[in-house]
């Protein structure tokens, strides 16, 4: 039962990635882009090691887990944050792709 | 091979490519972390993590941070590069020596004795099996940390000097123009105009103080567990000198001045101690740098140590002199460029 549940929710992690892949792609313009990416890749993220976290064989390796979504999460965040700084401060936000 | 390895190789070369073959020199530096981030992911694969530890933090990381530094320093049309030069006749003239160079590489690679293993002859795992061998002497367990700072200890040991040198080289380019910087440097005090600190960032500032404390401690797990395990003093002086320009980055930074005393004793302190130790071996009789066993284990850790702190510092220091440099060569060519735009306008 838990191997099915960890299962799903990391297909639907995989979902999430695809998706803001698609959107990183189709999308227009940097921030359009960044605005994909970044949530999409949160959530996936989210997903996936909340399934790995069920298959999880001892307590340090849930804590790494954590560690990982945690400071991948912050980098994520933060690396749109300044990449959406850099657009602007271009002056090209809306049009460049 | 999995097909996850050739899709990985295949992407390295890829990416390889279009840093080349980029105008847009943002774009490149992007592709280029991105191209080392990978490349790290490709020693987790070939079973070196030391390697790949080094590569993320200095490849993908520091090199990112520093050449996105000096982009900032160019005016906006040398950011990119004109067609022309990216095609002319002398990159074409490249092609002939890098094709070759290209072509012994695979060949190398399809002869190499890991390519087909049962054909290999047994002296070609020479080396590996020496070291494994040996290992007790070396007094760590761990065959990397042994050869680096043991068995060829004279290659860190130079490696550690050309670090130093390369700091030397900025911190000379640094000099220039400071006298100029010098009075603004202190009347502008640690605000936000300062010249020590970049504009600080709220955001970044907050992802300063999250990330600092984590960065320390794997800094110091690194190091720690470098006799036994993949790390070392590369390695932690990496992660060190990056939450140190994270904290630059952040406006939290130590206004620091790079002509400061403590500054160069911690620069050069590795370089030293391991110098004194390599030559105390001969003053007590050995050969440069012999040292075997439990007396070993002693050295290489206090070695270890020092060298972390010089890693970190060098490396740290050449992003803060290099954005100095920046600054200055700003304070000198600034009023001729206003002036020249004035005249264009």
């Amino acid at each position: 039962m838990t191997a099915w549940v960890s299962a799903g929710l990391c297909l639907l992690g995989a979902f999430f990635y695809l998706s803001g892949t698609i959107g990183m792609l189709r999308f227009p313009d940097a921030l359009t882009r960044l605005h994909a990416l970044t949530k999409a890749d949160s959530m996936g993220l989210g997903l996936v090691v909340a399934g790995l976290l069920l298959q999880a064989e001892s307590f340090p390796v849930v804590l790494k887990l954590l560690l990982v979504w945690f400071l991948a999460l912050l980098a994520g965040a933060n690396a749109c944050y300044l990449l959406a700084r850099h657009t602007i401060r271009r002056g090209s936000g809306a049009s460049t792709p | 091979m999995s097909p996850f390895d050739v899709v990985l190789a295949l992407l390295l070369v890829g990416l390889a490519c279009r840093v080349l073959a980029t105008r847009d020199l943002f774009e490149g530096i992007v592709l280029f972390i991105a191209f080392g981030l990978l490349m790290a992911l490709a020693w987790v694969r070939l079973q070196a993590p030391d390697v790949a530890l080094a590569e993320a933090a200095i490849g993908a990381g520091l090199t990112g941070a520093l050449l996105l530094d000096a982009l900032r320093g160019m005016r906006a049309s040398d950011r990119q590069l004109p067609v022309a030069e990216l095609y002319s006749l002398r990159s074409l003239a490249l092609l002939i020596p890098m094709s070759a160079l290209v072509l012994f590489l695979v060949g190398a690679v399809v002869r190499s004795p890991s390519a087909n293993e049962e054909a290999s002859p047994p002296e070609a795992r020479v080396a590996g099996a020496l070291v494994r061998e040996r290992l007790e002497e070396s007094g760590v367990s761990q065959p990397v940390t042994a050869v680096l700072l043991n068995f060829r200890g004279y290659d860190t040991l130079l490696e550690v000097g050309v670090l130093l040198l390369a700091l030397m080289g900025v911190l000379a380019l640094a000099s220039v123009g400071r006298q100029e910087a010098n009075e603004a440097r202190y009347t502008a005090g640690t605000s936000s105009e300062s010249l020590d600190l970049p504009s600080r960032d709220p955001v970044l500032g907050a992802l300063a103080r999250l990330l600092v404390p984590v960065m320390l401690l794997a800094g110091g797990y690194l190091l720690w567990t470098g006799t036994r395990a993949p790390g070392g003093a590369f390695q932690a002086g990496a992660v060190l000198a990056a939450a140190g320009v994270l904290l630059r980055l952040g406006g939290l930074g130590i206004p620091v001045r790079l002509d400061q005393g403590w500054f160069r004793a911690l620069a050069v302190c590795g370089f030293v101690l391991f110098l004194l130790v390599a030559f105390g071996a001969i003053v007590s009789g050995g050969a440069m740098l012999e040292y075997r066993g439990k007396e070993a284990a002693r050295w290489i850790v206090l070695i270890e140590g020092f060298l972390t702190v010089t890693t970190a510092v060098v490396l740290a220091g050449l992003f803060v002199a290099a954005a100095r440099v920046r600054r200055a060569g700003r304070f000198e060519t600034d009023p001729r460029r206003s002036v020249g735009r004035q005249e264009q306008e």
